[in-house]
């Protein structure tokens, strides 16, 4: 083999798929999340909804918290 | 008049490691005399594999306003045709290709790994042509560029570099390679940063995973539009929704 290629000197190119979708919701990364966010100060909708829930007397399973037919429940 | 069938049966005899040791000396010989061009086309193994897809009929054309100016009709069919052969994959596909004449100069499959393509590029023999390249984003990786991509604005010969995604374009434009090495890792670290903080920002608790999904597309995606286009001068990036 010989070092001279006639078509000159290559550059080798990458180029990634993007971020997976499915690694971004993971369970590791979602629990990752939630603890985050229970170990913030920072109010999250959830928190404002138990709030808004607590000052009514409604009692609300958590589970069925995650969508908006809890108002109409 | 030399047939076709000579051409091969002498390209058979000769070998190529012959060829390329003695192509210097060849140049160099000025004795006159008949000379046969040595740019005969090897077969390209991806380049095969490429033109044998399957094309996808059943979505929406990619038409000349939805890429940039510079492009020719060739260069739009090339870019059309690259989303209907690439559509429906499960992994990468990259091309280069010449925007004028719309001919493919490179061609590269991402082997066993599903989230990265690597290629192989000869500047000399695409020096003159301006070139852009096209890679797919399959279904299950988000549409716009992850802090990985960004490498063209360190290539003088790469002026634009589309990304083909189920629904979307992203063209990243820049024509003039002043980026240093430093500059491309710095975008390259917000990019990654922005990302995991609108990640981490998101409602796991309220939304569910397509919800979620959704809405780091749509706040990394705006995230980089501002970014870039407003920090460099010499970048452009554009999407483009396309409705299938």
């Amino acid at each position: 083999m010989t070092d001279f290629d006639y078509r000159g000197i290559p550059v080798h190119v990458s180029r990634d798929a993007g971020y997976s979708k499915i690694d971004s919701i993971s369970p590791e990364k979602r629990k990752k999340a939630k603890e985050k966010k229970n170990n913030s100060n920072v109010k999250t909708r959830i928190d404002v909804l138990d709030e808004l829930f607590s000052k009514m007397g409604v009692i609300v399973h958590p589970e069925r918290m995650t969508n908006w037919y809890a108002f109409t429940d | 008049m030399i047939s076709k069938k000579d051409v091969i049966k002498f390209i058979k005899k000769v070998h190529l490691e012959d060829v390329t040791k003695s192509y210097k000396d060849l140049l160099k010989d000025n004795r006159g005399g008949f000379l046969i061009p040595f740019e005969f086309k090897l077969t390209d193994r991806d380049y095969e594999r490429y033109r044998h897809l399957p094309i996808n009929w059943s979505i929406g054309p990619i038409t000349k306003e939805d890429l940039p100016d510079e492009f020719s009709q060739r260069a739009v069919k090339t870019v059309d045709m690259f989303r209907r052969k690439t559509f429906d994959l499960d992994y990468e596909c990259l091309i280069y290709f010449n925007i004028h004449s719309g001919n493919i100069v490179s061609c590269a499959f991402s082997d066993n790994r599903h989230d990265e393509v690597n290629a192989v590029i000869f500047p000399d023999c695409i020096e003159g042509m301006h070139i852009a390249s096209i890679h797919n984003h399959p279904h299950q990786y988000y549409s716009p560029p992850s802090g990985k991509n960004f490498e063209m604005l360190g290539l003088d010969f790469e002026e634009y570099e589309i990304i083909s995604a189920k629904n979307k374009l992203w063209i990243l434009e820049s024509k003039e390679m002043v980026f240093d090495d430093e500059i491309i890792q710095d975008i390259r670290k917000k990019a990654n940063e922005s990302f995991q903080s609108y990640l981490h920002d998101a409602n796991f608790v309220l939304d569910n995973g397509y919800q979620v999904i959704d809405n780091v597309e749509r706040d990394y995606g705006i995230f980089l539009l501002n970014y870039l286009n407003s920090e460099f001068e010499n970048i452009k990036l554009t999407k483009v929704d396309l409705n299938d």
